[in-house]
């Protein structure tokens, strides 16, 4: 890897390395002293937090305040002279745990995000059966990819412990892979450890890493395994040729948990290793003497490995993932055609579904987030090209950052906006690395100064806070008070209980009817079979949102096989954040963003045959398996 | 290696013996999921692991990537154990988990020590890097102000204020005869709560229980057996003492005729008989047939005036209640003895007449 020509004063170290610079290099420096500003800025997180849960609106000062004292302080310490790769893999830690801790602030006693929930049923089920692939109706495609539910069960099982405090226990080891990984790989292709430091945060800057990349869900351990993956097969090239086998095998056995693990991860990782083996072969059409290992024979594993696993085994992904691609890039065609109509009309940034509106500070963030990145990209880019022409993955990095303004535009339109969202996170691989070799190559060559480190840590920390505020609605940034179809925010302890109370009663695996918020507890703590869509069963917005039930209804009811309908009466007291019942019906749409009437919750009162079975006051259980029997 | 090999059979031998989750447990097994395996693929896969005399520290691996390896490949191992484990019919048992892991551990390793006997070169420790008193002293600042804002965090949520909620169901009872049910409460609430349930059927009162008392977290049940003498529904209402005539929850099932219309219900709460014995003398007899305690009040009127009103007595499920009234009466005719229950003192329960003679002037004080 002659070909990488990074001066010593761009790798961060003078000239002549000063006593005091060799020093650092080889011990921990400034991170004992980061850590404490850093455990500072988590215990900030934790008070904010904290008097959320009592209601007061000035807590979530004190998450940003806790947010920007974790980040700063740490990026600046990373643009700073004299970083040892010890000391930058350490602050890159510190920092990556301290996210993860902030993440666990948020809902310390249990698995709340929906993702979680659905996960939560499958890690069940392997404990309920002691077997695989048993159905999950939350997430049909869960079962089977079921990598993170095997480690977190034998760790359940061997050791007693709940699932809960297992995936705590495992979602922090994945943490640990995600840093070590990604340090690694970066550093691997920069050999600078403020490139793979800078890289590192801002990767963190992602808007899913702060919850979406530390919640029980696949993806957290699909996308570190994919960094290990990528990782050793660039280390690969760097060692010496006897050590290229054990490495392959651990690269294979690597790739063996993402294909088993996360379909959206094995697929990113079958593309990166077809277009960097791709790139490798077009390199050395013009530059022979570029050598090392291949990475064809990895490319052609992980192509038959993904495509042998979901033809063979997760036969559902194709099904789960094929129509929402397909409505993203229909979507997209339509907004660049102007032909926006219905769902995929053109969405309103920053605000929710339920019409909340984020605050104008947090839009003016957001918006120079992007511009921040924007301006650089083009730079970082430029630079790759230059100092990393004949290192292949660099150029596909490079290639990759590309497409971040493409995933701007999917969260221009509704029906995308998701897909938009939810891929920040394999999009800011390659932008970390361009956006972090931009800003040390171009702005800090090695002319320290105190103007341009600061300047280059508000930029960072604008991109950081940026980020974290558009990872979801403001009101889901800190836990609270109940708030009506919010996700973690609705998972309260009388919803709990009423979930808690099927499981016992009635038993698990009874078909049953609710909104959505309501399905995800029923179905995971309640193990019951919540009526959806997705996972074949009848539309219940059919019934939830006509005005009686009507012979038809009920029959529809019986033919769905309906056996309980759990009402929660806040629905008609409180605006719904987001949908509240899961369907096609066009009805539901004119209730959108604000509260059911009572009338359409009392008409299961009605039927002679429905029996009230459970009342905690905010909701009812019904007993409908009788309704439309003889209709 | 060696201390590998008996941390796999440590952790094999704690979990044979069994018993709840605790801290010891967790620290001694975990490491067989997380580390162990790992760290003996990679001792097989290197054999000189843990570093190499002579090969430059960019063509070796450090600390961190081992410790990424040792991570992600005792993650990758307990995978794909895991799918190996689901082909047996015993699946995830605990032994399964134990046997599989340690035995991965225990054949990675005897691969390492084959590969180290023949490996050409020689295995080294590194120099042990040493770490500055107030760095140590740092780090461990640190890790006080992380757990203390764990501890906040823990506490805060679980101090978190919810609003409280009583839960009342019912469910068909295990029982081979009709209308029979099983009635909970439970007290969600942060303070002991004094509850009463009631269950009728459209014309019917079917079942009633005393005012019962639950402390936060405590569960009130009863199996019932409804008499029912026109199918329909039967509604089970939960009264608060806050508010004693407002139903604070309500429940309804189904229930079918079990009784002949002419028939008198099966469960009949209580009875009242008044025996004369001369001279205004009267022994009244209150039982409760009811399946729970009762309380209860007496009253006898007599041309507009009140003869006699007894206190509120406590009859238990089964037991009759006697007590003997003499009354002083202005004027010969009937009086009437009414019966109330605690739940509606408004309204007469049973009315027994009987008759009385004066003995007592009647004008004066």
């Amino acid at each position: 890897v002659s070909d990488v020509s990074l001066t010593r004063q761009e790798r961060g170290v003078s000239a002549r390395p000063a006593p005091h610079a060799v020093a650092a290099a080889t011990t921990w420096g400034w991170l004992p002293l980061l850590s404490v500003t850093a455990a500072c800025g988590v215990f900030l997180v934790s008070v904010g937090d904290t008097e959320a849960r009592m209601g007061q609106p000035w807590a979530e000062a004190f998450l940003w305040i806790g947010l920007v004292v974790l980040f700063a302080p740490v990026a600046a310490r990373l643009m700073w002279h004299g970083l040892g790769r010890n000391e930058g893999l350490g602050l890159t830690l510190i920092l990556g745990v301290g996210l993860y801790l902030t993440k666990f602030l948020h809902s310390p006693l249990g698995f709340t995000f929906p993702d979680e929930l659905m996960h939560v049923r499958t890690a069940e089920d392997i404990l309920l059966h002691r077997h695989l692939l048993f159905p999950n109706p939350l997430l049909p495609v869960s079962p089977y990819y079921p990598a993170l539910e095997i480690v977190t069960t034998s760790i359940a099982t061997l050791t007693g412990s709940s699932i809960f405090i297992s995936g705590l226990i495992v979602l922090a080891v994945l943490r640990v892979i995600l840093v070590f990984s990604l340090y690694g790989l970066l550093h691997e292709i920069s050999r600078s450890p403020r490139i793979a430091g800078m890289g590192v945060v801002l990767y963190m800057a992602n808007s899913n890493f702060l919850s979406f990349s530390s919640i029980f869900a696949y993806e957290s351990l699909g996308i570190p395994f994919m960094f290990t993956v990528l990782f050793i097969l660039v280390k690969r090239e760097s060692m010496a040729a006897r050590y290229r086998f054990s490495l392959a095998a651990i690269a294979l056995s690597a790739m063996v948990v993402i294909i088993t693990g996360h379909h959206v991860s094995a697929l990113a990782l079958l593309l990166l290793l077809v277009t960097w083996a791709a790139v490798r072969g077009v390199i050395r059409l013009f530059h022979t003497h570029v050598r090392g290992p291949s990475v064809m024979p990895f490319a052609l594993a992980s192509l038959i490995g993904t495509t042998a696993y979901i033809l063979v085994v997760a036969h559902l992904t194709i099904g789960y993932l094929a129509p929402q691609l397909r409505g993203a890039i229909t979507a997209l065609m339509s907004l660049i055609a102007r032909e926006q109509n219905g769902n995929n009309s053109t969405r309103q940034l920053f605000h929710s579904s339920g019409g909340l509106v984020a605050p104008a500070w947090e839009r003016g963030v957001a918006i120079a987030a992007v511009l921040c990145i924007l301006v650089v990209l083009p730079i970082g880019v430029w630079q790759v090209y230059k100092r990393y022409s004949l290192r292949p993955l660099a150029i596909v990095l490079g290639l990759a950052a590309l497409l971040y303004p493409c995933t701007l535009a999917l969260r221009l339109v509704g029906a995308s906006w998701q897909i938009g969202n939810r891929s920040s996170e394999f999009v800011f691989l390659p932008l970390c690395f361009v956006l972090g070799s931009g800003i040390v190559l171009l702005w800090l060559p090695g002319r320290f100064t105190f103007v341009r480190t600061l300047t280059a840590m508000l930029w960072a920390s604008i991109i950081f806070i940026g980020g974290a505020v558009t990872s979801g609605p403001h009101v889901l940034h800190m836990p609270g008070p109940y708030l009506q179809s919010a996700d973690e925010r609705s998972v309260v302890p009388n919803s709990i209980a009423a979930a808690s109370w099927m499981r016992v009663a009635v038993g698990s695996g009874n078909v049953v009817a609710s909104d959505w918020s309501n399905n995800l507890l029923l179905g995971s703590m309640g193990q019951q079979e919540p009526a959806l869509t997705s996972n074949g069963s009848i539309d219940t917005s059919y019934f939830f949102f006509a005005a009686t039930l009507s012979s038809f209804q009920k029959h529809y009811m019986h033919t769905g096989r309906i056996h309980y309908i759990v009402i929660d009466n806040r629905l008609s007291t409180y605006v719904p954040l987001g949908t509240t019942f899961q369907g096609y019906n066009t009805v539901g749409e004119k209730y959108a963003g604000r509260p059911v009437p009572k009338r359409l919750l009392r008409k299961f009162t009605l039927p002679r045959r429905s029996e009230r079975l459970y009342d905690n006051g905010d909701l009812y259980i019904y007993d409908v398996s009788r309704v439309g029997r003889t209709s | 290696l060696l201390l590998v090999a008996v941390g796999a059979v440590t952790a094999v031998v704690i979990v044979m013996l069994g018993g709840g989750a605790s801290v010891v447990r967790v620290l001694m097994v975990l490491p067989l999921v997380l580390v162990l395996p790992g760290y003996a693929f990679a001792a097989a896969m290197f054999p000189s692991f843990e570093g190499v005399r002579g090969v430059p520290e960019e063509a070796s691996l450090t600390i961190s990537e081992r410790t990424l390896i040792v991570l992600s490949m005792s993650i990758a191992a307990t995978v794909v154990l895991g799918f190996l484990i689901n082909l047996n019919p015993g699946g995830f048992a605990a032994r399964s988990w134990a046997y599989a892991l340690s035995g991965f551990v225990l054949v990675c390793d005897g691969v390492a020590v084959i590969r180290r006997l023949r490996s050409p070169v020689r295995v080294h420790r590194r120099h042990r890097r040493y770490v500055a008193r107030k760095q140590v002293l740092l780090s461990v600042l640190a890790l006080g102000i992380v757990a203390s804002a764990v501890v906040i965090g823990e506490v805060g949520a679980q101090q978190q204020p919810y609003p409280g909620f009583t839960e009342m169901w019912i469910l068909p009872a295990q029982s081979t005869l009709s209308n029979s049910f099983t009635v909970g409460v439970v007290n969600q609430q942060a303070s002991p709560q004094v509850y009463m349930v009631r269950i009728h059927s459209r014309h019917h009162m079917l079942y009633h229980s005393t005012w019962f008392t639950l402390v936060p977290r405590a569960t009130w049940t009863r199996s019932l057996h409804l008499g029912v003498r026109r199918a329909g529904r039967a509604y089970v209402t939960l009264y608060r003492s806050q508010a004693p005539h407002k139903p604070y929850r309500t429940v309804f099932v189904h229930v079918v005729r079990n009784l002949s219309k002419t028939a008198r219900p099966a469960i009949q709460p209580a009875t009242l008989s008044v025996e004369s014995r001369g001279a205004n003398n009267f022994t009244m007899r209150v039982a409760n047939r009811g399946t729970s305690s009762q309380t209860y009040l007496v009253v006898i009127r007599a041309h507009h005036h009140r003869l006699y009103h007894s206190p509120l007595f406590t009859v238990q499920s089964g037991g009759i209640r006697t007590f003997e009234v003499h009354l002083r009466v202005r004027h010969t005719g009937s009086a009437r003895v009414r019966l109330y229950r605690s739940q509606s003192l408004h309204k007469p329960y049973k009315t027994v007449f009987v008759k009385v003679v004066q003995n007592k002037p009647a004008h004066g004080p």
